[in-house]
């Protein structure tokens, strides 16, 4: 591979080929997926977060996949939880608007710069915890909301 | 003299429904996958008259395919509420009888019955097309027998029902 | 003069490729904006996945993309077989690839009946569905059920395939071939489709390319990318094949993409069923009860009939994931393309342009 630990100023590393781990602080994010578009990571895969409750960290994950070296870059940065923002990334790679629009509804990251963030998109009137942390519970959600049968259903 | 004949008239009415009932196509759900088996040419289900249609207004039953998520639901019952008496309702698949496989989801519901009147269940996951043939079957005979009623309950028990969407779907009508 | 008005095709339309919902607003005929409404199929597979054990959860992955539901198998299994660092036996990476393209042929043909009946040329529709179902009979005798499989486990496969099951499926490879002959003649060749389809919804390089399409959709352009020439995953290595590209970009081009692809898939099959060797189908996997895969994450990718899907998996040492997140390949076609493309278009056009693109609302919505 090239020398990517010169322009990246976090930490670079090959655990199998065709894989790099970057992981980056959080100040530094915006300039490292510059940096990488401009050496030829230019196909959004995937936005997502990781929720280190245990940690009070959230994790924002990239994967950037560059077509002429065929190697998927998967670029981690850790953000506080109380209050957690990134800023968007949407003018580099358009397919990320909607990626963001999720992040805010499942996890409640807020991301600065997009105008759709904080609408929403898969859940309808949703008044609770946004459902992705760790600290909703899903079963006792549903146990609440929901009638269940309790008993059981025979036809003759 | 006017109620043998009322009755005759209505068990001539009831065998000419039940053959050609119209199945209104929508897809709720993961089981809508062995829907096109069951309508094209390998299992035919035209052959026992019964055909997908398009419209609300002109079909006879709803076919709930599988899991129903709390923001389908409300478009169910909009769609039962707009067709026409007599209209019946089939739960295809488990999911539709206790939650099925996502029981522990904060977006499916867990059981049909609160929110409109089912007449049939299909235990599956998914079911096989022979079993939704048989359903259809079995439709047919509840139809003759007059045991076909769940449109009739949703008008006796309005109060019902609509108290059970509320809890789930927030003020709404 | 003309007047502008929304429209809304819901969630309960024929057209539509699935449970989703497409607000337009249009200006006579023509469509001046669109706006996609996903959420209706939405179970929440990543907050389930992290309730279940890694056994537990066999059940559950083939649900969440319903028409070619072997990849979610082989996303997942090779995740964790890359996080625990096992190899899986040679006759199992056979057996693997002979699953996942019968399971990419019924999905060509479900979907290239579902395009046709959106232009209403029905026959194409009862025939593809029907040859489908004889796919389906065979994955019937394999595995024990039609359409959810769990037979792609991590470490291999669940078992051995049947006696027999080599005459059946190149039976069946043989029976699709004399029939392509066929579809050519009643659809791929036919004028009302090509006059449908030529021109419309003409996706440029550039967008396709900043955007994050992949699949058909990208090969229409002429960009050769698929997975399984970049980062060959099961047999993939042995079998000898082309990537096939077109350079239009229109619906056309999208559909003949994947005819040429069919073609390929058979042929693909008829390889692997050659050169499969004997031997074990399962590594030695730990007891399921006692099952710990290591810290650390990873990002698994397949080629489905769409486009590139994938898993990125995130484990923290303990029996049940930490973060499964899903790598949806619709989401980036409907998302910016799909409500771009729609703009100038006619609204009867509007269902065949979804149907082109593949778009399947399950992955969305996870």
């Amino acid at each position: 591979m090239r020398d990517l630990g010169q322009i990246i100023k976090g930490s670079v590393t090959v655990q199998r080929p065709q894989r790099i781990h970057v992981n980056v602080a959080a100040t530094d994010l915006l300039s490292t997926v510059h940096s990488l578009k401009l050496s030829g990571f230019n196909q959004l895969t995937l936005l997502t977060a990781v929720d280190w409750i245990d940690e009070q960290q959230f994790e924002v994950v990239y994967l950037l996949y560059s077509r002429t070296e065929k190697v998927v870059a998967i670029v981690k940065a850790r953000i506080p939880r109380g209050d957690p923002e990134v800023e968007t990334i949407e003018d580099l790679y358009p397919n990320a608007h909607k990626y963001e629009v999720e992040l805010t509804e499942m996890f409640g990251i807020k991301v600065r710069g997009n105008a759709d963030s904080g609408k929403p998109f898969l859940l309808e009137n949703w008044q609770d915890l946004p459902p992705m942390r760790k600290d909703f519970d899903s079963i006792k959600y549903a146990g609440e909301h929901y009638e269940a049968r309790h008993k059981e259903v025979t036809s003759d | 003299m006017d109620k043998e004949v009322e009755q005759g008239y209505n068990s001539v009415l009831e065998s000419l429904r039940k053959r050609s009932l119209f199945m209104l196509h929508y897809c709720t759900g993961c089981g809508a996958m062995e829907l096109p088996p069951t309508m094209t040419s390998r299992y035919d289900m035209e052959r026992f008259g019964i055909v997908p249609y398009v419209s609300p207004r002109q079909s006879d039953i709803l076919i709930i395919t599988g899991y129903v998520n709390i923001k389908t639901l409300r478009r169910i019952v909009t769609t039962y509420e707009q067709m026409l008496d007599p209209k019946y309702v089939i739960g295809m698949g488990s999911c539709t009888i206790n939650g099925g496989i996502y029981y522990d989801s904060h977006s499916v519901i867990k059981k049909l019955d609160p929110y409109i009147p089912v007449d049939l269940y299909i235990a599956g996951c998914m079911p096989r097309p022979e079993a939704i043939i048989h359903s259809f079957n079995h439709l047919m005979e509840l139809i003759d027998t007059g045991k076909a009623d769940g449109y009739r309950r949703y008008k006796e028990n309005a109060d019902f029902y609509r108290e059970n969407q509320r809890k789930v779907l927030g003020e709404w009508r | 003069m003309t007047r502008e008005y929304e429209l809304n095709i819901g969630p309960n339309h024929p057209g539509i490729p699935g449970n989703f919902s497409l607000h337009l607003e249009l200006e006579g005929d023509t469509i001046v904006r669109a706006n996609g409404d996903s959420g209706y199929l939405h179970r929440a597979f990543e907050k389930l996945m992290e309730h279940r054990l890694y056994l537990q959860n066999l059940g559950l992955i083939p649900r969440i993309c319903v028409p070619e539901p072997d990849i979610n198998e082989a996303a997942y299994a090779m995740a964790i077989e890359e996080l625990m660092g096992v190899e899986v036996p040679e006759r199992a990476k056979f057996i693997r690839t002979i699953i996942l393209e019968a399971a990419r042929a019924e999905s060509y043909l479900l979907d290239v009946g579902g395009f046709a009946a959106t232009l209403g040329l029905y026959t194409l529709m009862q025939w593809a569905t029907g040859d489908r179902d004889y796919m389906v009979d065979i994955f019937a005798k394999l595995t024990g059920a039609r359409i959810y499989h769990m037979f792609i486990w991590p470490g291999g496969v669940r078992r051995d395939v049947p006696a027999g099951f080599e005459e059946d499926i190149l039976g069946w490879v043989n029976y699709m071939k004399g029939k392509l002959s066929d579809y050519d003649g009643v659809f791929f060749k036919n004028s009302m489709f090509l006059h449908r389809s030529k021109g419309i919804a003409v996706i440029t390089r550039e967008e396709a390319l900043s955007m994050g399409v992949t699949g058909p959709n990208l090969k229409a352009v002429g960009v050769a990318q698929d997975v399984r020439k970049d980062e060959p995953y099961a047999a993939y290595p042995y079998l000898e094949f082309e990537i096939p590209t077109m350079t239009e970009g229109d619906a056309w081009a999208r559909t003949i993409v994947r005819r040429l692809e069919l073609e390929m898939s058979l042929n693909l099959i008829e390889q692997a069923v050659r050169k499969m060797p004997k031997g074990p189908v399962m590594a030695k996997m730990p007891n399921p009860f006692k099952w710990y895969v290591p810290k650390g994450d990873a990002y698994a990718r397949v080629e489905s009939s769409r486009g590139e899907y994938g898993f990125y998996f995130v484990s923290d040492g303990g029996p049940k994931p930490y973060r499964v997140s899903v790598r949806g390949v619709s989401m980036a076609h409907m998302y910016p393309l799909a409500e771009k493309l729609l703009i100038g278009q006619k609204l009867s056009d509007a269902s065949q342009i979804l149907n082109s693109l593949g778009i399947c609302p399950p992955e969305i919505d996870r």
